[in-house]
């Protein structure tokens, strides 16, 4: 069989039962094979058992490989099957795209060779951040990085939002094939860190629940004991604001002459006969 | 058997959180076998992963940065600590994860 496969790739959330959406079980169920690359063991034989077809991308970590070659062979996994001419679901932990590339690539390289592909957006990690430490990303802002990326590329910070770096654990890691980096590179990490943050400022080290029997990793403490913390290939590190706001009060000034100047017009403007005036700085007097 | 495992798992995850004594209650009556039951009773995500049988290692890192700057070496270039390379054939408990 060959032609026109479909792609179709799902989030399964975080917590195993808790975040599958009622699209993404369809989509799974509907398949002719599915792909699953999720972060809890448990979690993934729960996918096993939606599917009679359901192939692990575990296997394609290798020791000392770089992941970029492991991404690279998921993604030729998927689309071998794609090509033939199947209704392929790859299923990923989280959002599928959030801080996953693989679904990224994998739909662009369908598309590109003519076949469809889509994906479905899930609860990611970082939903579940915002839930489990009561933040709105609405509120102050919220930066998220990828930990060895803001090492590795001048970023500009704004101390006065929140800063989420992820895969903390492997900061600084050049290769792509470490489960880890030790105080050596977290040094580099936390003297970056300084520049905008002094070292006794909290941050919290998260990593979401990923079973209804456990609970979520929420350990606070400050910047400078990152150094020395226990740190997982999914620990998350967030760091609050640590600078209150600072208005822009040549930008608010400009605003304000740009409302006046639109009051002073509405106040002058001569409406059509017969057409009721709309004040429309106070439409509802 | 493990499908019943997990299926209570799927039921736990989409249900609200329930008080200590009706956790205990429905694992008590669970058809599994007392290891299982045992692991559940003790919340302990490991031991229920290897009674299982399930992966022993997951690696849970779907990205990897853009590091298109020239890289001088691979490899280790940390001389103050010993850092691991991914082993997939070690045990690994299953943990929270991102």
């Amino acid at each position: 069989m060959s032609g026109r496969g479909t792609l179709a790739c799902v989030g399964t959330g975080m917590m195993l039962g808790a975040h599958l959406s009622p699209r993404a079980r369809s989509t799974i169920a509907a398949a002719d094979v599915v792909f699953v690359a999720v972060s809890d063991a448990l979690v993934e034989l729960w996918v096993q058992g939606m599917h009679a077809d359901v192939r692990s991308l575990q296997p394609y970590y290798r020791d000392g490989r770089s992941r970029h070659e492991t991404y690279r062979q998921m993604v030729e996994a998927v689309l071998a099957e794609v090509r033939a001419g199947r209704t392929v679901c790859a299923a990923f932990y989280g959002h599928p795209g959030v801080f996953a590339g693989v679904a990224h690539a994998a739909i662009a390289q369908a598309r590109a060779e003519g076949h469809a592909a889509s994906m479905e957006p899930g609860i990611s990690a970082g939903d579940c951040l915002y839930a489990d430490l009561g933040i709105d990303p609405g509120a102050l802002g919220c930066q998220h990085y990828e930990a060895s990326q803001f090492m590795f590329y001048r970023r500009r910070i704004d101390p006065s939002a929140y800063l989420v770096l992820w895969q903390v654990g492997v900061a600084g890691d050049r290769s792509a094939a470490r489960s880890g980096t030790g105080p050596g590179h977290r040094r580099l990490l936390l003297g970056r860190l300084l520049e905008d943050y002094p070292p006794g400022h909290c941050i919290t080290l998260y990593e979401a629940a990923t079973l209804p029997i456990t609970t979520a990793r929420m350990e606070e403490m400050p910047l400078s004991g990152l150094v020395d913390a226990d740190l997982l290939p999914q620990t998350t590190l967030v760091i609050p604001p640590a600078v209150a706001l600072k208005p822009d009060l040549e930008m608010l000034d400009r605003i304000a002459r740009l409302d006046r100047a639109g009051q002073q017009r509405a106040a002058t403007a001569t409406p059509p006969q017969g057409t009721p005036h709309v004040d429309e700085y106070h439409p509802f007097p | 058997m493990s499908t019943n495992t997990i299926h209570f798992l799927e039921t736990l995850g989409a249900s609200p959180a329930s008080a200590d004594g009706a956790y205990a209650d429905a694992v008590a009556a669970l058809p599994v076998a007392a290891e299982q039951r045992a692991a559940l009773l003790g919340r302990d995500a490991g031991a229920l992963a290897r009674l299982l049988e399930a992966r022993p290692t997951m690696i849970c890192m779907v990205v990897a940065p853009n590091a298109d700057v020239p890289a001088e070496e691979r490899g280790d270039d940390d001389h103050e600590t010993n850092d691991p390379p991914i082993d997939p054939t070690q045990p690994h408990a299953p943990d929270s994860v991102m």
